[in-house]
């Protein structure tokens, strides 16, 4: 050839496929030994937050210290929570001795930024929120993203708008100051 | 010029943020608390640097028809590793910072200085200028964190400095207070450090 | 999701202008808009490129990322999608239309790093769009950088510079514009739900 290999019409796309191919397969690598830990963190937050929802519950009944529950995390999944069949998302059974003493749902919806993840802790005959959390959310951090704290959480025990919406729950929540953000559950 | 000559003026002189006003669109989004701040500001120093650097050990071999698309690729390269370390060692900072880490890689900065200083001089001169720039730019991130959260919330890094009597100020939470406290910022330093006379 | 093509639409130009309420796209915002003519220029292509990529990454994602397993390459195919859709469209309005190329001269380039663009193409995957909604957010918020854009450029041609400040001239005074824009902009959040 009288031109050198780099002034060749076709080496631009050489480099950038060469390029590519090794950049990405850096990534690849990198991305493939930290995805378990990511997965991991995911289901540790996610379990710790089942636990922490329903140990209330689960102290009263057996008696045993609720930070105990907590801290033995997964010997407590184990014993006491069994996933449900059925749900178009996740969902749990508490059981003592036999009997389902509350249910938890996970639920997803529309926030104001991106959607919300949330479980939802209620009793068995689903007249009342147990207990509330949102895990997943992508709110304005200081404003809507405060939904995940305890002052928003302690606001929501009490009674779910009518024994008869077994099947819809319908979370009304405030962020900053006025949109109301509704949260629709699995069913 | 000297590497501390290098330095000064990426951090300083010529300020990516206070003088050649490129990466407001993530002052604007992530300060709103400090220590996001820091964060951010540490995740774009050490893609810039490495960007710079490799962008710069590449420039001979890099032809001008598609110089752009490899700086892009290079620069989204190195801010998906540091996505995906902040989501594997600190899932909590992670979700703060959320899609802003993606937006690093359209951060004007890092095209800016790839194309003004990585393309034309050697890759050691690159990495500090990414350095610097980085360094400058995380500066004036936490100046207007500091200012933001001070009144927003009361805290400087999460410690709390105004007590229960402090009536929060949600302009200071919300992005456009940024966009004031940025142009106060710029003016001051125009008038001080600039001297720019009217 | 639930909600309708044309509501996204109208929703991506006000109630969640890409630059006013998201704040994407900053950079070139406000080096470009001094002048309403080169503004109104670079809008019209950022309409264009956001549109026509939006289309692409939705397609790039959902058939090539997704059943791949590779989402965490989003990041890069997303922009080499869009580096190379400029690159060629700046090729091919340089062969077929040189006035219009001389007078876009370097905002092509620039459009690639408009992180306004990258951002459309992230949010419609965060917000899981079907193609039709993609492409009429890409359209909307196209139209919406146009907006503001051309209402700031409106504003700075009006401004008398001997009244303002020597050290708030330039960046400063369009900083300050722009928050009050933005400002103005908060009025109209929760009105429409996007996702």
């Amino acid at each position: 050839m009288s031109k050198p290999f780099s002034e060749t019409p076709v080496y631009p796309v050489v480099f950038m496929l060469v390029i590519t191919v090794v950049f990405v397969g850096v990534l690849a690598v990198f991305y493939r030994n930290s995805m378990a830990q990511i997965e991991a963190h995911k289901v540790n937050e996610y379990n710790q937050l089942l636990v922490e929802l329903l140990s209330d519950t689960l102290a009263d009944s057996t008696g045993i210290d609720r930070t105990m529950l907590i801290e033995q995390r997964d010997e407590t999944i184990n014993t006491y929570i069994k996933p449900l069949d059925g749900y178009s998302r996740k969902a749990y059974q508490l059981i003592y001795q036999d009997k389902p003493i509350a249910y938890l749902f996970d639920i997803k919806g529309k926030g104001l930024w991106g959607s919300m993840a949330a479980m939802v802790a209620t009793d068995p005959q689903f007249n009342k929120i147990i207990d509330f959390a949102v895990y997943a959310q992508m709110e304005t951090p200081g404003l809507g993203s405060r939904i995940t704290e305890a002052f928003f959480k302690d606001n929501s025990e009490g009674n779910l708008p009518s024994p008869k919406a077994t099947s819809r729950t319908t979370v009304w929540c405030q962020r900053g100051r006025k949109s109301l953000l509704p949260i629709r559950s699995a069913k | 010029m000297t590497k501390k000559d290098i330095f000064i003026n990426s951090a300083f002189r010529e300020n990516s943020v206070w003088k050649q006003i490129l990466g407001i669109c993530s002052s604007l989004a992530v300060t709103n608390l400090m220590l996001n701040s820091l964060i951010m500001g540490l995740g774009v120093t050490f893609s810039l640097a490495l960007a710079n650097f490799t962008i710069s050990a590449l420039r001979t071999h890099t032809p001008r028809s598609v110089r752009m698309m490899v700086q892009t690729l290079i620069i989204a390269a190195y801010v998906i590793i540091v996505d995906v370390f902040l989501q594997a060692n600190m899932p909590a900072i992670s979700k703060q910072l959320g899609p802003y880490v993606g937006l690093i890689i359209t951060n004007c900065i890092l095209m800016g200085r790839a194309e003004a200083f990585a393309a034309q001089n050697n890759p050691i001169d690159s990495f500090i200028d990414g350095i610097g720039s980085g360094l400058g730019y995380t500066l004036v991130l936490l100046t207007i964190a500091a200012i933001r959260e001070l009144f927003g919330f009361g805290s400087l890094f999460g410690i709390q400095i105004l007590g229960d009597w402090w009536i929060r100020w949600s302009i200071m939470v919300m992005a456009p207070s940024a966009f004031f406290i940025l142009a106060i910022f710029i003016w001051i330093i125009n008038n001080k450090y600039y001297k720019v006379k009217a | 999701m639930d909600i309708s093509a044309f509501v996204l639409f109208w929703a991506a130009i006000f109630t969640s202008n890409i630059l006013l309420t998201n704040f994407l796209g900053m950079c070139s915002f406000l080096s470009v808009s001094r002048e309403v003519e080169s503004s109104f220029g670079l809008g019209v292509a950022v309409i264009f490129v956001l549109t026509i990529t939006a289309g692409l990454n939705w397609i790039a994602y959902h058939y090539l990322l997704v059943p791949f397993q590779i989402e965490y390459l989003q990041y890069i195919v997303f922009i080499i999608v869009i580096a190379a859709f400029v690159q060629l469209l700046e090729l091919i309005i340089e062969r077929y239309a040189p006035a219009l190329y001389y007078s876009l001269g370097i905002f092509l380039p620039l459009i690639t790093v408009n992180c306004a663009i990258f951002g459309v193409s992230l949010f419609l995957v965060i917000r899981d769009y079907n193609f039709i909604q993609s492409i009429a957010f890409g359209a909307g918020s196209g139209i919406g950088w146009l907006l503001a854009i051309l209402m700031l450029a409106g504003i700075r041609s009006k401004l008398k510079e001997k009244l303002i400040p020597a050290g708030l001239r330039g960046a400063g005074i369009s900083l300050i514009i722009t928050g009050i824009m933005a400002l103005g902009f908060v009025g109209f959040s929760g009105i429409v739900a996007v996702q």
